[in-house]
């Protein structure tokens, strides 16, 4: 017999402008003590469910009770101020702010009073009982984004919320990373705070959660608990019939009969955004037709590595050849008319404008690609029309239409929308982050086959993941990058032991 | 049970038209300025009729072409450096600069017409390039240094129409010849035809989806071969050349000599250009609307004055307009909904 919840949410709906109808009549109880999963593939409503709870959307109608007592939250702050904390997917922090000030921020919001010291000390006390390592001096904007994740959770437990509401948590980390926060999630379920789980990863609920519950197209499916679960059953639910008739993995091929060096770096030292070391001399060659993977934790330099590879970020040494040409000094522009492309780790802001529509994100993404819906300096809106058409006709790319913003599309409905339109310049080398981040099991498992698919047809192919088991899959390489440096390479068959250990170890000479 | 009204926006394809929400808000700001008109010695009735002779005989609204050719020029090279996120305040240094360099080629030189026009956007080009490189190798602020260098501009044409430039001693040049002016239908005639040719190339060449992206995201500009360097200075470029432009406009259709200007003050035409792009939303080609809009709010204060209102009515009634037409375009996003909330 459980007692009673301590939040509660009683037939709410949301409807978009547009009439996407995101969350239809969901009834949910969150029970204090309790991890609970939340599953559902992308465009299910999971994150606009959380995100009514946490106060980010008001719901058009439907109450939610905080212990048994009607509430209306109208912003975050009103969720804040009932122990409710939401851990977004993409953390909302003040990028300019320290953590120590974001969380002093949070703590206002929550109505208590917190000084800049006493917030840098409560960062510094949760970090090290939770093992979180986080420095509360660190500005925002040089976190990498596993390391934001860890500082949003640091400002929920800063601001002793009850309810801690964390939205794809796992997206960002690496295999340890994620085994870590899942510890946390049990541990702070332990000590009597309620933890709801949005993922993707059924291993992940199966192996954390005491209940499961399921959400499809908006619709609450069912609810049940996680020892009566089973992988099967919540796929099941998650995808119903159409489960049977898709095929959701299949075995990576062989290596593949390489080509020609389609990229080439030599020496590679890149600074990171506060003038440290943050790409140490590395070497990294692939050819035609392969996939290369680059695994390694959050922060040790593979932002950094793919920014100089796009040529966003100057090189301080050694050199970077694509396609036969010396591209070290040259940028974006140069590269993508010699046939690169980029799917960057963030959506929003970085490889989409939000507030445009898919047409104008058309013509950007392939604004120097030769394949481009230009006529010289004219642009072609017609073509740029019909590249957006047949990126969301074969991607499946659910949207309220072309002419929408593409920020009103779910994460994952924009992350196929992205890898689409990479792929459809037909790149000479295709350079992505995360690529899978964020998607549903379905999703990612086709974004993984598009990549393989991509190599297959002639084109290098870098994949840098913090997902080990998409490079498991996809690659026919593996480099692990441990602060800065290539630590260990590995081909086909994987040692997946020795690739988690170079993640993790410590590195000599740092 | 209680009631709230609530704003629910609009999917963008529901949106309502913006013009006529900006007409319907014009209409509602002359209706609330008349009624306010009561409080003053000119009553409802003189408001309304002052207004009236303005807003209400199409005949007169010819009579702000001169004030349209100065603010359109301006407005629209702004709206498009400020869709880059170039939030520059220079338009009115370069015209100042325009007319001072169509002056010494057309009252001076003796060059032509077209000559003196094309030198008065080269000065807006060279000013704007120069705030633009301020900000792009020496990170200074484009705002100030573009406020700086009005005040430098209008302190060299006071220094020229009262000292080398001076005409028979006082602080003004001697007019143009008549053969270097132009009507001012003709200048209001090319600025509107430059407007709409750079409405084009911002909605058909790569400049838009250039401008428009580093404007909005720059990261994913520059990820997919956008050069920021490149659009901010093209940016600027063709906001000083547009503006340059009206300024040498104005010279020759408008003032014809020049005259000594308040530091501060100046023209206030440039000014007057960023209120026209913020009220077009940085829509370039709705700038020809707002700068219309704003000239005919110009001479409809000159005229309240005349029917014995205070000054400062007549600029509250400015204010009060802006602010209904403002409001009502914003509204144009929105549906206004009635919530009944149980306690």
């Amino acid at each position: 017999m459980r007692q009673a919840p301590i939040v509660e949410a009683e037939c709410v709906t949301k409807v978009y402008p547009g009439g996407v109808v995101a969350n239809d009549c969901v009834s949910l109880a969150i029970y204090s003590g309790e991890v609970l999963g939340l599953l559902g593939e992308n465009g299910a409503g999971k994150t606009t469910f959380v995100s009514i709870l946490a106060g980010v959307l008001e719901p058009d109608s439907g109450v939610i009770r905080v212990k048994g007592r009607p509430v209306r939250f109208r912003l975050p702050r009103d969720a804040l101020r009932n122990g409710i904390a939401l851990v977004p997917q993409n953390p909302m922090l003040v990028d300019a702010f320290t953590v120590a000030e974001n969380v002093m921020l949070a703590a206002r919001l929550a109505g208590l009073r917190i000084g800049l010291g006493e917030a840098r000390e409560r960062v510094r006390e949760l970090s090290e009982r939770y093992g979180l390592l986080v420095d509360p001096d660190a500005r925002v904007w040089g976190l990498s984004m596993g390391e934001r994740q860890r500082a949003e959770i640091v400002k929920a437990l800063a601001v002793d919320a009850s309810v801690l509401l964390l939205d794809e948590p796992t997206a960002h980390l690496s295999p340890p990373e994620a085994e870590a926060l899942l510890r946390l999630s049990r541990r702070l379920a332990s000590e009597g705070r309620s933890v709801v789980l949005i993922t993707h990863r059924l291993r992940e609920v199966l192996g954390v959660a005491d209940r499961i519950a399921v959400m499809r197209s908006g619709r609450l499916v069912g609810v049940v608990e996680a020892s009566e679960a089973s992988r099967e059953k919540l796929l099941e639910m998650m995808f119903g019939e159409r489960l049977a008739k898709q095929p959701l993995s299949e075995p990576r091929r062989s290596r593949a009969a390489a080509g020609g060096v389609v990229l080439e770096v030599k020496g590679l030292w890149v600074l990171g955004d506060h003038g440290e070391w943050s790409v140490k001399g590395v070497d990294l060659s692939i050819r035609a037709g392969e996939v290369v993977g680059i695994a390694g934790v959050a922060g040790n330099g593979q932002r950094e590595l793919l920014e100089a590879l796009v040529g966003i970020r100057r090189v301080a040494r050694g050199t970077i050849r694509f396609a036969g040409i010396d591209v070290t000094g040259k940028g974006p522009g140069a590269r993508g008319r010699l046939g690169m492309a980029v799917v960057p780790e963030q959506r929003l802001g970085w490889a989409l404008v939000p507030s445009k529509d898919l047409v104008f994100n058309v013509a950007l993404g392939f604004y120097s690609s030769p394949r481009g819906p230009y006529r010289g300096v004219v642009v072609d809106w017609g073509g740029a029309r019909r590249i957006a058409e047949k990126i969301v006709e074969t991607m499946k790319v659910k949207t309220p239409g072309l002419d929408a913003p593409v920020e009103a599309m779910s994460g994952g409905n924009m992350q196929r929308f992205i890898v689409g339109r990479e792929v459809l310049k037909k790149p000479r080398l295709l350079l992505a982050m995360n690529p899978t981040s964020g998607l549903d099991y379905a999703a990612a498992k086709a974004v993984d086959k598009i990549l393989v698919d991509v190599a297959s047809a002639g084109a290098a192919v870098l994949v840098i993941s913090e997902d080990l088991e998409e490079l498991l899959n996809v690659a026919d390489r593996i480099l692990v990058m441990n602060k800065g440096r290539i630590v260990y390479e590995a081909e086909r068959p994987f040692d997946v032991e020795k690739i988690a250990a170079a993640m993790v170890e410590e590195v000599e000479g740092t | 049970m209680k009631l709230r009204v609530k704003l629910v926006e609009r999917a963008p394809t529901e949106r309502g038209n913006p013009l006529l929400y900006g007409l319907a808000g014009l209409a509602v700001g002359i209706v609330v300025s008349v009624l306010l008109g009561g409080l003053t010695p000119a009553g409802v009735g003189g408001t309304a009729s002052a207004l009236m002779t303005v807003f209400g005989e199409p005949s007169r609204w010819l009579s702000a072409l001169p004030y349209f050719t100065a603010i359109a020029a301006s407005a629209a090279g702004l709206a498009l450096a400020y869709r880059a996120g170039f939030i520059t305040i220079g338009a009115e240094g370069q015209m100042v600069a325009g007319m001072i360099v169509a002056y010494w080629l057309l009252g001076r030189v003796g060059a032509g017409l077209a000559a003196g026009l094309f030198a008065a956007a080269l000065a807006g080009v060279l000013l704007g390039a120069l705030v633009a490189a301020l900000r792009l190798y020496l990170l200074v602020n484009e705002t100030l240094a573009s406020l700086m260098l009005n005040y430098v501009v209008v302190s060299v044409l006071n220094y020229l129409v009262g000292g080398p430039w001076s005409a028979g001693g006082f602080t003004r040049t001697a007019p143009l010849p008549p053969d270097r002016t132009l009507g001012v239908a003709t200048a209001a005639t090319i600025v509107l035809a430059t407007v709409l040719l750079v409405e084009a190339a911002y909605r058909f060449t790569r400049l838009g989806v250039a401008v428009d992206s580093v404007g909005l995201s720059r990261r994913a500009a520059e990820t997919y071969g956008v050069g920021f360097h490149k659009t901010i200075m093209a940016a600027a470029a063709i906001g000083g050349a547009l503006a340059g432009l009206g300024g040498g406009l104005y010279l020759v259709a408008v003032q014809q000599q020049l005259t000594s200007l308040n530091t501060f003050q100046s023209l206030g035409y440039g000014y007057m250009g960023i209120l026209a792009a913020w009220l077009a939303g940085n829509v370039i080609a709705a700038t020809l609307a707002s700068s219309w809009l704003l000239g005919l709010l110009y001479l409809a204060s000159t005229s309240l004055q005349i029917s014995r209102v205070p000054w400062s009515f007549a600029l509250a009634v400015q204010a009060i307009i802006v602010v209904f037409v403002v409001s009502a375009v914003t509204l144009s996003r929105y549906r206004i909904v009635l919530v009944r909330e149980s306690q």
